[in-house]
């Protein structure tokens, strides 16, 4: 029972990395925004796993409000977003494609090396999954500080949150509801923030790309 | 009979991966030439992975 449950947590977490490794990996916009959209699923299936076979009914609830805010409604505000930028694709990052994903395997093996203490302290079936969690939080930092355009940043930025809630899923079996309901208008609004900052860089430099402001210092 | 499940569970995974295979390749058969370096570290990174996952989580 506990084999099944921990092959199925670290399943569902190489498939929720994976997804943050697309961002590096492809170039439009709507790819990110879908792969985003499909890890918040995956990442909800984790949570119901872990719901089912430690016996938490509110990760239930998590997993729903995952489902709803992070598979459904900030992916539909995105892709509305995304609609008025498709030329903006992700052409010139500071990284090139190859170097960035050699540099994000590194990362992941990185992640391995520091959760190490970690997963040798904890008992849980789930504590394998944990060194994944950790290479997605890196390798999306590395996104956020390596492209240039601002929707990939936003894109970014959500799939660190994604790899943090997972973190605290397969390490801690979620953390009270209550604090997740915090956890998710936190998200909607920040989200919301940086929907007017990237409408307010577009309205200035009629781009998205964040090297434009670079011309604001003098 | 856990010989015949381990069989048939084992044909079932082949065939699903075979397909997701099957898929991915037809869908990015016109990987334009520039972009197989890309290609390239991309599979290198997943065999990484695979190898890290393996060894390390025993």
């Amino acid at each position: 029972m506990d084999g099944v449950f921990s092959q199925l947590s670290v399943l569902g977490s190489s498939l929720v990395l994976l997804f943050g490794l697309i961002l590096l990996w492809r170039r439009g916009i709507t790819a990110y925004i879908g792969a985003f959209a499909w890890q918040s699923i995956v990442l909800a299936g984790v949570t119901v796993v872990v719901a089912y076979f430690g016996n938490d009914y509110e990760l239930y609830w998590v997993a729903a409000g995952l489902l709803l805010l992070k598979g459904l409604v900030i992916p539909r505000l995105l892709r509305r977003m995304a609609r008025r930028f498709t030329a903006e694709r992700e052409l010139e990052p500071y990284v090139n494609t190859a170097t960035s994903l050699v540099v994000s395997g590194l990362l992941v093996l990185f992640g391995y090396a520091i959760t190490r203490p970690l997963v040798a302290l904890s008992q849980l079936p789930t504590r394998a999954g944990m060194p994944l969690a950790m290479g997605l939080v890196l390798v999306s930092l590395f996104v956020v500080i390596s492209r240039k355009k601002a929707l990939t940043q936003v894109v970014g930025f959500l799939m660190l949150e994604n790899g943090l809630a997972l973190l605290a899923v397969l390490g801690t079996y979620g953390i009270p509801l209550i604090v997740e309901l915090g956890v998710f208008l936190d998200v909607l609004m920040g989200f919301l923030v940086m929907q007017i900052f990237i409408y307010q860089i577009h309205e200035t430099f009629e781009s998205i790309d964040v090297e434009q402001l670079n011309r604001l210092r003098h | 009979m856990t010989l015949a499940i381990a069989v048939a569970s084992l044909l079932v995974k082949l065939l699903v991966l075979a397909a997701t295979i099957a898929v991915l390749e037809t869908r990015i058969a016109k990987l334009r030439l520039f972009r197989v370096p890309e290609l390239l570290s991309v599979s290198f990174v997943l065999a990484l992975l695979a190898v890290t996952s393996s060894f390390l989580l025993r």
